[in-house]
């Protein structure tokens, strides 16, 4: 069932449930499910508003501030690097505003994750993981664009990149029959786009699990500790006799007052009311009982919340925060009608220098680590995207349908840190290079297509014939000073975050282990993209699925016997 | 002398304060119309009015400088009616648009990223206040459109939509390879 806040009292305290899960995107609402499924009571505490399909595409800024988080409006910031980052905030999370582009959860990086200690990413040893993938995508409807409904747009992505002699590919989507609007970005108006609600959270409603909306978590407090915390674990490995069991007395004693372990308390406001300029919104108090929690907020909601909750072992939460950054390329066609709008906005990739083709033959470190794929947008995005303002920007905007789209989405090496109140993030010199490179290879594949003049993310470079294509290569990092995307002006934006809570062998390095329960505090659940130790170096949705979905079965076998009946 | 942003943030906002009063975000509540002002849900006149010259300057296209579309108040009810963002976060760039015009080479000379913000603002005054649905070109039957026909976006699909078999196909034949002619 969906909760809003005009269905609440006052305030209102629920449970004990089995589980509470804050956030209901890619990792919230696929555990949801399961967890529902399995027979386990489920509460979802969801800071954004439900939008039925009837509400979601058409306007685009109108939707866009619904069901978006304003850290679109906040960049992370560095020495000398600015993101903006894409973060839903809406039944369904990211997975809802996103253009929908899946890839497979990448067999090198569970090579990597295994390599990290993590074994049960051994894809070899763990045949469970081939059938999670199938399973996903089965239960997604995920299937490669047909070739006839690819748009201007995406074809001359596709154009060049096979004069270039690149390659290129139909992008995999989540959809059984797609109705090509073009407003996938504002959520799937026809409800066909397999985004979490539809795939997972309404399914979970059957399952009686509650999502309540405009429910943002403030605190997450344990209210005891178990044999399996620390330190109480390895208290008792060192005790014999009576003093062992006067420790499992005290832990006894500690249970018996408390209704479960953990208590969430949440804030509920109406997500679907306007600012109030003069007043802060009607809050409501939530407080949720719970056995287990699990945090799949996104990387800096979860970090957030665990550090207000004084959870934060080791220092560890907040730390190994990590983006892919975009940048946009554009490519003006003044002969050619392309109305990137028109159609499925992202549907071409190319995927050569991917970082997952790292163990073909052909793999180069210093060039590999990056996508391209075909994007177009929307008039609010287009003139956001297209450099100027004044007289330049109206004569740009009404040559808008001449416009072609490329976004470069690099795999960062670089590692940030999310606080209470700034998210630090770098670029480092290897990304600028890898950045320069895509950005230059985007700019052949616009003139190999016909472009009369390409538009790049770096300020100011505009490119009016491929003679000038190597000035790219000019902006290169040169002895200390900041160069080409190593500078704030750069329009760089990531809607893939990961970390902040990581997955690991040893509560030393990190959060959580290998199954998303933390080291320190047994009940307390990663399920969301704060988990992923290293970065998936594709778009990441289907990839957060897929831990939440191997996560969720570790879930069940763990405490699936304290399920009633 | 090197100036950080954050410096130059401060000293900015100091600078504002001082010279157009303390400027609170908070505790405005819906303005009356005047004479040169209509009714206002959000924006308090002074920054209508601010918005309204900006918006002839930035956006120099003929319904805005005929004052059929008046961007000042699409944003105003655009403010007054969206959730959650922090749009009062945003009006804070409004300080520093003031300061922005004489001192334009400045910042960017000393404070590039500022100026970045700087047009960035400028850049979301032209999005939210024309060129997106804030006009209500979405709710509009396409004949009534101003903005949209002038850059020729044809607006959301209408309910009965079903896609067609195939997209519109590129020809590329007639498509140069200019880096091939170039070589």
């Amino acid at each position: 069932m969906i909760v809003e806040h005009k269905d609440l009292a006052l305030s209102k305290t629920i449970g004990p449930v089995d589980v509470c899960i804050i956030g209901s995107g890619a990792g919230g609402g696929t555990m949801a499910y399961y967890l529902a499924r399995a027979g386990f009571s489920v509460v979802v505490l969801e800071k954004g508003g439900y939008y039925p399909p009837e509400e979601l595409g058409r306007k685009e800024v109108y939707m866009l501030t619904r069901i978006e988080a304003p850290t679109i409006f906040t960049p992370a910031g560095g020495k000398h690097t600015r993101v903006a980052l894409i973060a839903g905030q809406c039944v369904g999370g990211g997975t809802v505003a996103s253009e929908s582009v899946t890839w497979d959860f990448p067999k090198p990086v569970m090579k990597d994750w295994a390599r990290l200690g993590m074994t049960s990413y051994d894809y070899e040893q763990n045949s469970r993981l081939e059938e999670y993938q199938t399973e996903l995508n089965k239960r997604l409807f995920v299937k490669p664009v047909e070739l006839q409904h690819h748009n201007p747009c995406n074809q001359i992505l596709a154009i060049g990149a096979e004069r270039e002699g690149v390659h290129w590919k139909s992008s995999d989507r989540p959809v059984e029959f797609c109705f090509r609007c073009g407003n996938c970005t504002q959520g799937c108006h026809y409800g066909v786009k397999m985004d979490a609600a539809n795939a997972f959270l309404m399914p979970a409603q059957e399952y009686q699990c509650d999502v309540f909306t405009g429910a943002e978590a403030q605190a997450v407090k344990p209210n005891f500790n178990e044999a399996g915390d620390y330190p109480y674990c390895e208290k008792l490995k060192a005790a014999v006799g009576a003093a062992k069991d006067d420790l499992l007395r005290q832990l006894a004693n500690m249970k018996k007052s408390a209704p479960a372990k953990f208590t969430v308390s949440a804030r509920v406001m109406d997500a679907k009311a306007p600012t109030l300029r003069d007043k802060s919104p009607d809050y409501k108090n939530l407080t949720v009982h719970a056995h287990q929690v699990i945090m799949a907020a996104g990387p800096v909601a979860t970090s957030r919340i665990l550090l207000k909750s004084k959870i934060n072992p080791n220092n560890l939460v907040g730390t190994r925060f990590m983006t892919q950054p975009g940048a946009s390329n554009q490519g003006y066609f003044p002969d050619i009608e392309i109305r990137g709008w028109d159609g499925i906005n992202d549907s071409t990739e190319c995927d050569q220098y991917c970082y997952v083709n790292r163990d073909l033959p052909y793999y180069n470190p210093e060039k590999h680590g990056f996508l391209l794929e075909s994007a177009s947008s929307l008039p609010w995005g287009m003139c956001n995207i297209l450099a100027g303002v004044g007289r330049e920007l109206v004569e740009k905007m009404k040559g808008m349908n001449h416009w072609s789209g490329i976004e470069s989405i690099i795999m960062s090496d670089g590692v940030g840190r999310i606080t209470e109140d700034e998210i630090v993030f770098d670029i480092t010199e290897r990304d600028n290079e890898t950045l320069l490179f895509a950005t230059w290879l985007t700019a052949r594949i616009f003139f190999r297509a016909g472009a009369k003049k390409v538009q790049t993310s770096l300020p100011g470079l505009i490119l009016d014939s491929p003679g000038r294509i190597d000035d790219i290569l000019k902006f290169r990092y040169q002895g200390g000073k900041a160069k080409g995307f190593l500078i704030k002006q750069a329009n760089l934006y990531s809607g893939h975050h990961f970390g902040g809570a990581i997955m690991g062998a040893s509560r030393e390095d990190s959060f959580a282990d290998e199954t998303g329960e933390c080291h320190d505090l047994k009940g307390l659940w990663v399920g969301d993209g704060s988990a992923f130790p290293t970065n998936c170096g594709v778009n990441c949705a289907m990839s957060i699925m897929f831990m939440a979905r191997k996560n969720s079965d570790h879930f069940i076998q763990k405490y699936g016997s304290d399920v009633p009946g | 002398m090197f100036v950080t942003r954050r410096e130059f943030l401060r000293a900015a906002g100091l600078a504002a304060g001082a010279v157009f009063g303390p400027w609170s975000l908070g505790g405005r509540k819906v303005h009356a119309a005047t004479f040169d002002t209509p009714k206002l849900k959000f924006l308090t006149p002074s920054e209508y009015r601010l918005i309204r010259k900006y918006s002839m300057a930035i956006i120099p296209d003929e319904p805005v400088l005929n004052g059929v579309v008046d961007v000042a108040l699409n944003l105003d009810g655009f403010f007054a009616q969206n959730p959650s963002p922090d749009f009062l976060v945003m009006l804070r760039y409004m300080r520093l648009i003031r300061l922005a015009g004489p001192a334009e080479g400045l910042i960017k000379r000393v404070a590039p990223a500022t100026a970045e913000d700087i047009n960035s603002f400028k850049k979301m005054l032209c999005g939210l206040g024309y060129y997106s649905d804030a006009n209500g070109e979405a709710e509009m039957d396409p004949e009534q459109r101003v903005v949209w026909p002038r850059i020729g976006f044809g607006g959301p699909k209408p309910e009965d939509w079903r896609p067609p078999f195939q997209e519109r196909r590129l020809d590329a034949s007639v498509m140069a390879d200019r880096i091939k002619e170039g070589a």
